[in-house]
């Protein structure tokens, strides 16, 4: 007697279209757990991936080098691709993958632009603006010597969402944009006070401006602020000085720079007529480094996919 | 006459056992009646003449009872249980005790009220034997062997209590509810006339009757009890539960109670120290009864000083209200709807299948659904919940099916096999608990295993053998009982050469089974000596052999009777409960107000003894009076000379009314302890109290009130009409296909035979199914498990669950139906007298009767040693222990035309995708079986050896190799058995030079030895193992014909099966999650064997046709032997299922996907492991009508083996997940399954390297690093060619670290193998 109990015949039949069915269906149930897609999002911001894959040869990356690139979505598709089919022990899988995967990448897509905030454990992630990310990789010993370095990338002058930034190795820093950046800032870390002088390479001489000490009690000339040169407009004071000669290159002649800064402040602008070593030290602050990259008009935009 | 001839008496206390009487009344008018009865009786002379009928014959009518009173009295259920003796085999004697041989029937008749009633006693001798005369049919009859020229006597007789002296005896104690050759003899009233029934032929007059029944052993020997043990109450008390389930009470110290009151009772008596009847303080009547006792027992009774705890059992029973009105009265029948109405009806396969089918109408009528496949469905689900499968049948439907199958065999002994196993103690973990052992031995050890398992098969062969021949004997020896003069002499010459020849090889048979046993015995101790205490030799049973049930019939609205059930069928605590001597209703007491007064008088013996007049009497147990008093006292007739001694004992005087208000008062005190104790919650016994009544009151069964005709179902007679498939034995599997699990019917007509074939029979009934399931289903609702089934299931159980409590169905087999389709007939039998004959025969139960025809007869009688066809049912009666008949049909219909509304359960239901015949619903469906005792085997066999079947030693395991799809590379990775990897066949495209090939003629598929290995490029596979060897070269052959099209078949088959398979467990580690599974390649044999010999013809002219050559022994398989049944090894819809396909017969260039398995997911097979493009392929999956089937002959769908029953093997080479197990589902027999041996498969699992190929990779030769899986902690390596020819030695793969290191040496692309090996995991 034959009990068709359930239509066995068929069985494979039904998995495939209903596992068709429901992914043609608006439903809004995700195809991956949560886990799952926050994992694969990290292999697709190339956590995992070894550096020979991305650099395959360490000349492509010469130290203090910096190479801007776009993520190739086939790419990293593949690379989703390949981590779930180690899963399939039968075409069964196979069916899965085949009807859900555009449906897998857009859930792994938005754990990408969200991966840096749940890893900061911040709340503030990100939206898929058009799926196209960009990054750089940057070795240098500025990657070493400033830890605290930070990449801020905008497009239009809005900022666009960091999705991964990590070191490498010591001297080796890689940042994921979300989006293609018209401009990407550098900028040391804003922590922390310094002290310093910009010259020119190798010049022995060096400017510095002035600043405001709080005298006269007026408040001619405020504290902190730059003094202007009254007889330049738009322009402001500023006292030469020179490094010390002899065989330790790069000493600054502290009392030639007093004297030089004494000497060019105007009358009242300094207690007593002196400067004090905390006058002195307002007027050596520096601030903190900045360098723009700017993508000229010229420069070829790819499409991505 | 000497002391010998009188009866003792028992000085000692009894045990009072409570049993039920029934009471028929017959008046002339009922006499005169055309109502139908049927015989119960034996004729044992006619057994002894050869003359028929011999046996009450199903559907016999006989006259109606005389005119009377029928008292019949059933034995309480210990005395009709029998046990089987402690045996090897299924067939052993069932022994049965002894029962109480002497009874004594008492009637009160009761005429005006308050008038003491009349007492009249008579006895029954039971065993009494006595001569038959010319008159044998008068009487009912016992065989009596020893007399050999007239070996029949009458049994029974009753005599006066007066005229009763007392005798003894008989010496030689026979006296069993079970009958000769009759099981229910007890309780057919035919049988026993004045054994366990009376007929009281009343007067003509009318009046109301009371019967006491007690009945006890004439020899305290021979008693039930006699050997309890009494040396503490403890023991005795326990014995006396669960040996004989009888109880003193629910009470913490009842037994010691019980004997406190038997030492008060015997102290009363006068029995305590020196005899002294003046100092005896009894009523004058019971006085002069026991000193009348006591001096018989001091002539001729027991004289020891007994226990205080009895070991000896009275029976007793009352039955008041016996209202004759005369014999000009009609009585009418006990038969239920008076004989008019007709039961309905049910069929199964068994009890079960057939009650389900009728509750699953009974639901859908209440539902109003009349969709069959619905009902059906209910049905199934009514069977899967009383077999505990229905939280199995929505997950695993093919299990619960394949056991609901099996459950329509019956299973017979097929003798043992051996295995060595772990002893229980063992420190070693065992890798399984049971079955297929796994277990190191080494060669020698190995090797006596195997040889003893020969020497034990050739043992089991010798059992099987020896039972058929013995049948065969029996069969033969009656026949030539039949034979007589006009016996055709070519007939005696046969019968006789058959008998010699079968006489002489039982002879051998059993000489050499007491060889094998001894062989068998020493070579198993030998073994052990061998192996040493580690692990235990030990046999076990083999797969029983299973013999098709008989259909089961059901009927509903019998009004069964629960009295012949056992006690804990129809209550509770399942237990008796009996009192002993002492213990009795001694006194009632009456309260009455008169006067405005009230008053308590305690009427009781003396009360009671000093009105009525009882027989005197000495030679009964001293027991009787106390039991007379308390049937007085609890006899409602009796209550108004009970009110009448009140107010007589009170001394005052009374108005008619008072009388007859206290005697209603009475009736309600004696009415009132009979309510149910369940029911109310209050114990019978304090009920008892609260109605005034001194001692303990009798359990119900023992006291009734009678209220109308008895009516107790015992027997069935059924009558079908066969409709075999085909008239001719070898014919039986025409039309008939096997299906899921079994055969189903592909016909377009039911054949008619050439003559009608009509058997009957007459079959115990069984209430105790319909009684069980009552019980499962109490326990129903209180389970919350049952809240998880789905509605439709819940739905269903509930509405039974609501209405089981009505069920009123008794169910019975056709017994012996299939065995008269085989010649053979159930029945009595004479047994031998040929001492020879005997002496061979011993005590073998297995005795049929031999169907013969006539001598006359040319041609042997139609003959169906293959069950298969279709049935009608014709008749049905069930009939009651004093031989009432509930006609299952109106005779009106006609003789021939069958009972036109049956409730066919699924099973049995007839439906052919070919047949619309409306009369379908006339016929059952009784898909193809053999009729005998057989065994549908698959058994694995050592992986290089087909004559060594495997057993519980690792060396002689099956796995052949094993092999592993690897979807990374699409290939097929070979293993050797121990996991070693050996290469693998791979999917290669092949050089185009003609592009106007199709695509896929482009590829084709070649071997590849293992990385690092030194074969040269190209050559041929050289595996260690000849069936893996063949089944690679047979896979590679088909690369030269046919592209890799059937490469791509085989792993497209094995795809598809893999899909069913997600849900099994991890087969070790995460290799299958990481690469697939590991199939392995198994060695096995599957046939179909007959237990002993075919089933014979027992026509006269077949007499030896198939072994006698002219006086010799010369054994050839009948022709029905070849006709091929068709088996399946693996099913892809059963859960469990680990089988992907096999090989038949060492032909390795087709290979058979197991069932199921079309192909279906061909096109998602040949989608590439990436996502991407392949929508198109998936909707050609998902609306596929037809599975689109394999491209090539190297893969076959839906195959089944084809096997005769004649033990033929067919070998296989299968591919078996080891994680699942190997179903057989033959269909004509039970579906079994095997496991693969433990330890080989961990072993290789442990072992396996799978390699795969990859590249090119940027790596850094000279360290090859790369990211492993985080979870998988398996051994990861990398092998690469040196050059074309030469390795370079593997080297680990080191873990990637993500740390650029940029250097200047730069990685290189590079081509390799990736090895895995070992992967564990530390969590899943």
């Amino acid at each position: 007697m034959i009990k068709s109990w359930r239509n066995y015949e068929a069985l494979h039949q039904e998995v495939a279209s209903s596992l068709l069915q429901a992914s043609e269906s608006t439903s809004t149930t995700l195809p991956l757990t949560d886990e799952l897609a926050t994992w694969l999002a990290q292999l697709s911001l190339l956590y995992g991936v070894p550096v020979e894959y991305m650099v395959a040869d360490a000349r492509l990356l010469p130290t203090e080098s910096m190479r801007f690139f776009y993520v190739d979505r086939n790419w990293t598709n593949r690379l989703i691709d390949g981590a779930i089919s180690v899963g399939v022990l039968s075409s069964m899988e196979k069916v899965f993958n085949e009807a859900f995967f555009e449906r897998i990448y857009a859930q792994v897509n938005e754990k990408q632009v969200q991966l840096r905030a749940i890893l900061r454990s911040t709340n503030n992630g990100g939206q898929v603006v058009d799926g196209t990310l960009t990054g750089l990789l940057f070795r240098s010993q500025v990657v070493s010597g400033w830890p605290g370095l930070e990449v801020n990338a905008s497009a239009k002058g809005t900022a666009l969402d960091l999705l991964r930034m990590d070191r490498l190795s010591d001297n080796t820093l890689l940042c994921l944009f979300n989006g293609i950046p018209d401009t990407v800032d550098f900028i040391e870390p804003g922590e922390g006070l310094h002290f310093g002088i910009n010259r020119e390479a190798d010049a022995d001489t060096f400017n510095i401006y002035l600043r405001g000490l709080g005298f006269p009690k007026d408040g001619a000339y405020p504290a902190g602020e730059q003094i202007k040169d009254p007889d330049i407009p738009g322009g402001y004071l500023q006292a030469s000085s020179s490094l010390r000669g002899g065989t330790e290159k790069g000493v600054v002649a502290i009392t030639d720079l007093v004297s030089s800064l004494e000497s060019k402040f105007p009358s009242g602008a300094l207690e007593n007529g002196t400067l004090t070593p905390g006058g002195f030290a307002v007027q050596m602050v520096q601030g903190a480094g900045f360098q723009q990259y700017v993508f000229g008009e010229n420069y070829p935009i790819c499409e991505a996919e | 006459m000497s002391e010998v001839t009188k009866m003792p008496v028992w000085p000692g206390p009894c045990v009072l056992v409570p049993m039920t009487t029934d009471i028929l009344l017959i008046g002339q008018p009922d006499f005169n009646s055309q109502t139908t009865w049927s015989g119960t009786k034996n004729n044992y002379y006619n057994l002894w003449m050869q003359q028929l009928p011999d046996s009450p014959q199903a559907f016999n009518q006989t006259k109606c009872p005389p005119v009377g009173a029928h008292v019949m009295w059933t034995l309480p259920y210990t005395l009709r249980k029998g046990s089987q003796q402690a045996s090897q085999q299924d067939n052993a004697e069932v022994d049965f005790p002894f029962i109480p041989n002497r009874w004594l029937i008492t009637r009160f008749q009761y005429g005006q009220p308050g008038v003491a009633p009349t007492v009249v006693a008579r006895i029954l001798q039971s065993d009494l034997l006595f001569d038959l005369g010319n008159n044998p049919n008068a009487y009912n009859q016992y065989p009596y062997p020893s007399d050999t020229a007239y070996p029949v006597r009458g049994i029974g007789q009753n005599i006066n209590l007066d005229g009763w002296a007392g005798v003894a005896g008989p010496s030689g104690y026979f006296l069993q509810a079970a009958g000769p050759g009759d099981l229910a003899w007890s309780v057919g009233y035919d049988n026993i006339k004045n054994v366990l029934s009376l007929h009281d032929d009343l007067s003509a007059d009318a009046a109301v009757y009371t019967y006491s029944i007690i009945g006890w052993y004439a020899d305290p020997a021979n008693d039930l009890l006699y050997s309890i043990p009494t040396e503490n109450n403890d023991d005795w008390q326990q014995s006396l539960s669960s040996t004989y389930g009888w109880t003193l009470g629910d009470g913490q110290d009842e037994v010691t109670q019980a004997v406190d009151t038997w030492l008060a009772w015997q102290r009363d008596h006068g029995l305590q120290g020196p005899w002294d009847p003046a100092g005896i303080n009894l009523p004058p009547q019971a006085k002069a009864a026991i000193v009348a006792w006591y001096n018989w027992q001091q002539q001729y009774g027991v004289n020891t000083q007994e226990a205080a705890l009895p070991r000896q059992t009275i029976c007793h029973s009352m039955v008041a209200t016996v209202n004759w009105q005369g014999n000009q009265t009609a009585y009418g029948t006990g038969v239920p709807g008076g004989g008019l109405k007709y039961p309905k009806i049910s069929l199964g396969n068994n009890s079960i299948e057939s009650i389900s089918t009728y509750m699953a109408h009974m639901v859908a009528e209440n539902k109003g659904i009349t969709d069959k496949t619905i009902i059906n469905s209910i049905e199934r689900v009514l069977e899967a919940f009383q077999k505990d499968l229905i939280f199995d049948l929505d997950k695993d439907p093919v299990k619960v099916e394949m056991l609901l199958h099996n459950s329509r065999f019956e299973s017979e002994y097929s003798g043992q096999e051996w295995m060595v196993v772990r002893p229980e103690n063992s420190v070693q973990e065992p890798t399984e608990t049971a079955g297929q052992q796994s277990i190191p031995l080494n060669q020698e050890e190995t090797d006596a295993l195997t040889a003893l398992n020969t020497l034990q098969d050739q043992l089991n062969d010798n059992l099987a053998q020896v039972q058929s021949l013995r049948s065969e004997l029996f069969m033969l020896s009656i026949k030539s009982s039949y034979m007589g003069r006009k016996t055709p002499s070519a007939i005696v010459t046969a019968v006789n050469q058959s008998i010699n020849e079968i006489k002489s090889q039982l002879s051998d048979r059993l000489q050499q089974y007491q060889e094998l046993s001894q062989a068998v015995e020493s070579q198993s101790a030998a073994l052990q000596t061998l192996i040493g205490s580690t692990y235990l030799v030990k046999a076990v049973d083999r797969l029983p052999y299973s013999v098709p049930r008989d259909p089961v019939i059901m009927v509903a609205g019998v009004e069964q009777d629960s009295k012949l059930l056992e006690p804990s069928a129809a209550q509770e605590n399942g237990e008796l409960f009996v009192r002993i001597t002492g213990q009795t209703v001694s006194g009632i007491n009456v309260s009455y107000t008169l006067d405005g007064v009230s008053i308590t008088e305690t009427i009781g013996a003396a009360e009671l003894l000093a009105a009525v007049n009882f027989p005197v009497w000495n030679a009964i147990p001293k027991e009787v009076m106390d039991i007379w008093v308390e049937t007085l006292i609890l006899d409602t007739g009796n209550a108004t000379l009970i009110a009448l001694l009140y107010f007589n004992k009170r001394g005052v005087s009374y108005t008619p009314a008072d009388l007859s208000t206290l005697a209603h008062q009475i009736q309600i005190q004696q009415s009132a302890i009979w309510n149910p104790a369940e029911k109310i919650g209050v114990p019978t016994q304090t009920l008892g109290e609260v109605a005034g009544f001194n001692g303990l009151i009798p359990a119900a069964v023992g006291v009734s009130f009678r209220k109308g005709q008895p009516w107790t179902p015992i027997y069935m007679d059924w009558q079908v009409s066969w409709f075999p498939t085909s008239s001719d034995e070898t014919k039986q599997l025409t039309d008939w296909k096997l299906g899921d699990i079994d055969y189903a019917w592909q016909g377009t007509a039911i054949p008619a035979p050439p003559n009608k074939l009509i058997f009957q029979g007459r079959a115990i009934l069984n209430a105790r199914v319909a009684k069980n399931i009552q019980g499962k289903f109490a326990s129903f609702e209180s389970d919350p498990n049952y809240a998880f089934l789905p509605q439709y299931m819940q739905q269903s159980l509930a509405l039974v669950a609501s209405r089981i409590g009505e069920l009123d169905v008794l169910t019975q087999a056709m017994s012996g139906f299939t065995r008269q389709l085989t010649t053979q007939l159930m029945a009595m039998n004479r047994y031998p007298d040929d001492p020879e004959i005997t002496a061979l025969l011993t005590d073998t139960s297995v005795n049929y009767r031999p169907v013969t025809g006539s001598d006359s007869q040319p041609d042997p009688l139609p003959f169906f040693p293959i069950r298969s066809g279709h049935f009608q049912v014709i008749d049905l009666w069930v009939v009651d222990s004093f031989g009432q008949v509930l006609r299952g049909k109106d005779p009106q219909l006609g003789p021939e035309s069958p009972i036109p509304t049956i409730y066919w359960s699924e099973s049995i239901d007839t439906h052919s995708p070919e047949y619309s015949g409306k009369d379908a619903s006339k016929y059952g469906q009784l898909p193809p079986r053999l009729a005998q005792a057989a065994q549908a085997n698959i058994n694995f066999l050592q992986r290089d050896n087909d004559n060594i079947p495997t057993n519980s030693s690792d060396l002689t395991n099956p796995i052949c190799g094993w092999v592993m799809a690897n979807h990374l590379d699409n290939s097929l990775m070979v293993f050797d058995e121990n996991g070693e990897n050996l290469g693998s066949v791979m999917k290669v495209q092949r050089e185009v030079t003609d592009f106007s090939n199709a695509l896929t003629q482009q590829y084709t598929i070649r071997w590849e030895a293992v990385p690092g290995s030194n074969t040269a490029l190209g050559a041929p596979p050289e595996l260690p193992n000849s069936h893996l060897q063949q089944f690679i070269l047979g896979l590679l052959q088909t690369g030269l014909t046919q592209d890799a099209d059937a490469y791509s078949d085989l792993l497209s088959a094995i795809d598809a099966t893999l899909w069913h398979m997600s849900n099994f467990n991890n087969q070790n580690g995460n290799m299958a999650l990481l690469l697939g599974r590991p199939l392995a390649v198994i060695r096995a044999e599957v046939a179909l064997t007959v237990a002993g010999t075919p089933l014979y013809n027992q026509s006269w002219v077949s007499t030896g046709a198939y072994y006698n050559r002219d006086g010799t022994y010369d054994p050839v398989d009948p022709p029905y032997m070849g006709a091929l049944f068709n088996v399946r090894v693996g099913d892809s819809f059963f859960d469990g299922n680990g089988v992907l396909g096999y090989f038949q017969d060492d032909i390795y260039h087709t290979f058979y996907a197991v069932y199921g398995n079309r192909g279906q997911t061909y096109a998602a097979a040949g989608m590439p492991a990436k996502a991407g493009g392949n929508r198109n392929t998936l909707s050609v999956l998902a609306s596929a009508a037809d599975a689109p089937g394999f491209k090539t002959d190297y893969v076959q769908a839906d195959h089944v083996i084809a096997l005769p029953a004649n033990g033929a093997h067919a070998k296989l080479t299968l591919l078996v997940d080891p994680s699942g197990t190997v179903p057989l589902i033959p269909g004509s027999l039970p579906s079994s399954t095997l496991a693969l041996p433990n330890g080989p498969v961990t072993r290789a699992l442990n072992n396996i390297k799978t390699t795969f190929r990859a590249g090119p990779l940027l790596l850094d030769p000279r360290k090859i690093k790369m990211p492993t899986p985080a979870q998988v902690q398996g051994n990861w390596g990398w092998c690469a060619r040196k050059d074309v020819t030469g390795w370079n030695p593997e080297v680990a793969i080191a873990p990637y670290s993500p740390v650029a290191t940029l250097q200047d040496n730069a990685v290189k692309l590079i081509e390799g193998w990736i090895t895995l090996s070992g992967p564990t995991t530390n969590s899943n």
